[in-house]
């Protein structure tokens, strides 16, 4: 360990710390009991834990979107990016599978296969813009919120009042932008092998481009 | 050797890795610069750049939701 730091450590004043575990174990006991409540209704029960143990996971990993790209172009450091990488990686064999089997047996197609066009870039941007001026990604901010960021509270109640805007007038802009535009589905186009191969070597590559664009910036 | 201190309480990323950088350029080798912040991200992001540079770094949690993220530029 360096000396230096050491040092600075001992300069530094040190508040008490509060102990929060017990606090924990309350939160916890009462998810439990949240969860065995809503037991009769499977689907409420499995939401409920399954959206615990994601916030849990993305708080611990600290997994932020934002911080991802804002990386990527401010120090190079692209560990968080790849990570995404990897997430979409699983995510798409996950997926596939999932699809196939759903469509061969019930010939529905499950997931949203939305229509790509320039709607899609125009919204990419704004959300864009907007992660960069809240300072967090849309699971950033209730992640954040979790933790006692207090300015994560405004940004929800921004993010709520555009989430119902964005709801209320959706049809209009549905029709007016969107309802044009085509809705590709890959496997459809290309077939099934080609199109997961096709999917699993673009991310292999953005990956491996990735590890090579920090190392130069490093 | 000299102690720099840069309060990022409250400032959400990507400033504080932005004024890290920025506040790192202006130390002396051997000096150290303690980050201090309330947003874990920066924690990590902070932290990651320092190693990935090959800079001696520490992180404590100093109070819930609050972390000094220790840098000895080399």
């Amino acid at each position: 360990m360096s000396e230096a730091i050491m040092a600075a450590k001992k300069e530094a004043k040190r508040r008490k710390k509060k102990n929060q575990a017990p606090w924990g174990l309350v939160v916890l006991i009462f998810a439990i009991i949240v969860a065995l409540l809503f037991l009769p209704q499977k689907n409420l029960a499995f939401s409920w834990v399954i959206g615990l143990s994601f916030g849990f996971v993305l708080q611990r990993a600290s997994l932020c979107f934002l911080s991802g790209f804002s990386e990527l172009i401010i120090t190079g450091n692209t560990s968080l990016v790849r990570a995404i990488i990897i997430a979409i990686f699983i995510g798409s064999i996950g997926f596939a599978f999932l699809q196939y089997t759903t469509l061969t047996q019930t010939s529905v197609l499950i997931g949203y296969v939305g229509p790509v066009g320039v709607h899609t870039v125009v919204g990419a941007l704004l959300f864009g813009l907007g992660m960069v001026i809240a300072g967090a990604c849309s699971s950033g901010t209730i992640m954040r919120i979790g933790e006692g960021f207090l300015l994560q509270i405004v940004v929800l109640i921004g993010f709520m009042i555009g989430a119902f805007w964005g709801a209320r007038d959706y049809g209009w802009w549905h029709d007016k932008f969107i309802a044009g535009a085509p809705a590709i589905h890959l496997p459809q186009v290309m077939g099934w092998p080609l199109a997961i191969f096709i999917q699993l070597a673009v991310l292999i590559f953005i990956y491996f481009a990735l590890l090579k664009y920090e190392e130069k910036r490093f | 050797m000299a102690v720099q201190r840069l309060n990022c309480v409250g400032e959400v990323c990507p400033k504080p890795v932005i004024s890290t950088l920025k506040k790192m350029k202006s130390l002396a080798v051997g000096d150290v610069l303690v980050v201090e912040t309330d947003n874990i991200a920066s924690v990590k992001n902070v932290s990651e750049w320092a190693k990935k540079k090959g800079l001696p770094v520490q992180t404590e949690e100093i109070a819930p939701g609050e972390w000094e993220v220790y840098i000895e530029k080399k």
